[in-house]
């Protein structure tokens, strides 16, 4: 079980550092939206939120950062409780950006989310003193 | 965690974040006037259906929990994002209004403080 949750932590890690350094280098190709206008409006607005035309943007550079700060904290596996409290609202918004504007690629948002909630379960333990 | 400072910031962080939750389904007091970026920004969070109705639900909840003083670090910690984002929508794209956000950062920063020995087994 140690091994099995030391390559979750890992694997979880890897994707969340390699998502949110693509928020700033954009080496992957971004999703499809072509049929889901409301998804291409609210993700191109967001991705280039910070480029002259639009004004100074933050959220893509702030999730983008978030991701990479989680990711480092589970491959290193330090604060593991903390990390993932702190990824919790992002998981549940890529959930619910594609529930709600672009279905078919919510492969990813999913696997995020169910890593999230398993390995929060895990340490369930931790979390008791904020609902004394 | 029970003097009456700690008491009274509860409350009013309790009151203001129900009132601006309420707010963002019935609309009853006027949006600040925005600059462009800031307004945009606000239009692409409308135009996803669903945004600002969670972000909404969640103030609710919170406020709730405040006031109930029921699961305390736990609602501290769930407002800890909103508190920062509109910290930073602000800053960023709206920064006349900015002392909103500063009063809310400063609330949910001092309540965590004065809650912190329940956070302590998250960085262990």
């Amino acid at each position: 079980m140690k091994i099995f949750h030391t390559v979750l932590y890992i694997g979880l890690g890897v994707m969340l550092l390699a998502f949110g350094l693509n928020k700033f280098f954009w080496f992957m190709p971004d999703f499809d939206f072509s049929g889901y206008p409301e998804a291409a409006y609210l993700f191109t607005s967001l991705r280039y939120s910070w480029s002259e035309s639009v004004g100074k943007g933050y959220i893509m550079s702030l999730v983008g950062l978030t991701e990479a700060f989680v990711g480092v904290l589970l491959i290193l596996r330090k604060w593991i409780p903390f990390a993932l409290v702190v990824l919790v609202p992002i998981s549940i918004h890529i959930v619910l950006f594609h529930v709600f504007v672009n279905l078919p690629n919510i492969g990813p948002a999913l696997l995020v989310a169910l890593l999230n909630t398993y390995l929060i379960y895990v340490h369930r333990d931790a979390y008791k003193t904020l609902f004394a | 965690m029970n003097s009456t400072f700690t008491t009274i910031l509860r409350i009013v962080l309790a009151l203001i974040l129900i009132l601006f939750g309420v707010n963002k389904f019935f609309d009853f007091f006027p949006m600040f006037e925005m600059p462009t970026a800031g307004a945009n920004f606000i239009e692409s969070l409308n135009t996803s259906g669903y945004i600002l109705y969670v972000v909404g639900i969640l103030e609710i909840i919170i406020g709730l929990l405040l006031l109930l003083k029921k699961w305390v670090p736990f609602a501290l910690i769930l407002l800890a994002p909103i508190t920062f984002n509109i910290l930073l929508f602000h800053l960023f794209l709206d920064v006349s209004d900015i002392w909103v956000a500063i009063v809310i950062v400063a609330l949910n920063t001092i309540l965590i403080y004065k809650y912190w020995k329940a956070y302590r087994p998250l960085f262990q």
